[in-house]
């Protein structure tokens, strides 16, 4: 009698001459597993809020910076700090966490506009760009070039002022990080762009993000991921080696193929990046 | 040899979908939604890949294609749940 787990990962005469693991139906229980680990994960985020978290260090300076160098690489003017839109991006910040809500529209229908124009700016033109989760004002900039909706926004020259809010709380229970760019342009640019010389530094201090950086929900859900697909792989290189030592002839599907699938999900399961644009 | 040149192409082909769908990754992140239709579509195109070569092979069995969709559900789940 063979061992369990030669079974479980060797091709054998018990087992039909395929590891036990790589059959459809070990393939569903695997699918169950997972889904189990993933709901223990989300059912622990619900009942202990800020038990997982991502919090990051993103210098709203920098995001400016960043995306002035999109716009000057695109041959577009460059946009000036505005504090009026800076203080409605962190007005639109502020209401998401207080509404745990992530979306362009709040869910009780108030628009980005609202916003702009409560922080008393007359606007012409005006543009929103969201990302929440990422770590470095770098990867920020690259999603929203990589997003054709958001390249457009962030490449737009009827703009000519921009607010960015980096802001840190909790939404749905996970602790997150928010990044609100908001463009605009009025008829009185100029004034507002001299007005806004002197106010980065006070508006910065105060929205200073909270260091604390707990687990974040996305690598351990890549890890919990990445410990299927290392199965999986493991298993399948056994088989694979056992099937050419062996010369085993069956009916089933190719091992090799299975593994060339996997190999790539590991790679995207690695390469994946933290952080969402909106 | 024949067969052995056939099944090198249809090898490279899933190679070539494979590499293709990680650099497509690569190039939309931050744009999950993108990126939710980049893995369904890498695994149905995994799946015709499989019933294609095995019917070449004349090895196309049910079992056979229930292993392929097995592995694709598993896989698109694996990474499915990072996007969440």
């Amino acid at each position: 009698m063979a061992h369990p787990i030669i079974t479980l990962f060797a091709p054998h005469p018990h087992n039909n001459h395929k590891a036990k693991i790589l059959w459809p139906r070990s393939i569903v229980i695997l699918i169950g597993l997972f889904i189990m680990g993933r709901s223990i994960v989300d059912i622990t985020v619900g009942l202990k809020p800020g038990v997982l978290g991502y919090a990051s260090q993103i210098n709203p300076d920098t995001v400016i910076e960043l995306t002035n160098k999109e716009r000057l690489n695109a041959g577009v003017t460059t946009l000036k700090y505005n504090s009026a839109l800076n203080q409605a991006a962190l007005a639109k910040a502020t209401d998401m966490f207080e509404n745990n809500y992530w979306a362009h529209v709040s869910p009780t229908g108030t628009e980005p506009w609202y916003f702009v124009t409560g922080s008393g700016y007359k606007y012409q033109h005006a543009g929103e760009n969201l990302a929440r989760d990422f770590s470095n004002p770098a990867d920020v900039v690259k999603a929203w070039m990589a997003s054709p909706t958001h390249r457009k926004n962030l490449l737009d020259d009827r703009y000519h002022d921009i607010g960015i809010a980096v802001m840190d709380g909790y939404i749905n229970g996970v602790e997150t990080t928010l990044v609100v760019q908001i463009f605009g342009s009025t008829q009185q640019t100029s004034v507002a762009r001299i007005a806004s010389s002197n106010v980065v530094s006070t508006v910065l201090a105060e929205e200073k993000l909270i260091p604390e950086s707990g687990l974040s929900p996305m690598d351990l859900s890549r890890a919990w991921s990445l410990a299927f697909v290392v199965l999986i792989m493991f298993a399948l290189s056994l088989d694979w080696i056992f099937v050419l030592r062996y010369n085993i002839i069956r009916i089933s599907g190719k091992t090799w193929a299975h593994f060339t699938y996997f190999a790539a999900l590991a790679i995207i399961l690695i390469i994946i990046r933290q952080g969402i644009v909106l | 040899m024949k067969k052995q040149n056939k099944n090198i192409f249809d090898y490279l082909f899933l190679t070539l979908i494979s590499s293709i769908a990680v650099i497509l990754i690569l190039y939309f992140n931050g744009n999950k939604s993108i990126q939710e239709v980049i893995i369904i579509s890498f695994s149905i195109l995994y799946i015709i890949w499989g019933v294609l070569h095995h019917a070449k092979e004349h090895t196309l069995e049910t079992k056979v294609v229930l292993e392929y969709a097995a592995f694709s559900v598993l896989g698109s789940m694996l990474v499915m749940g990072l996007l969440k």
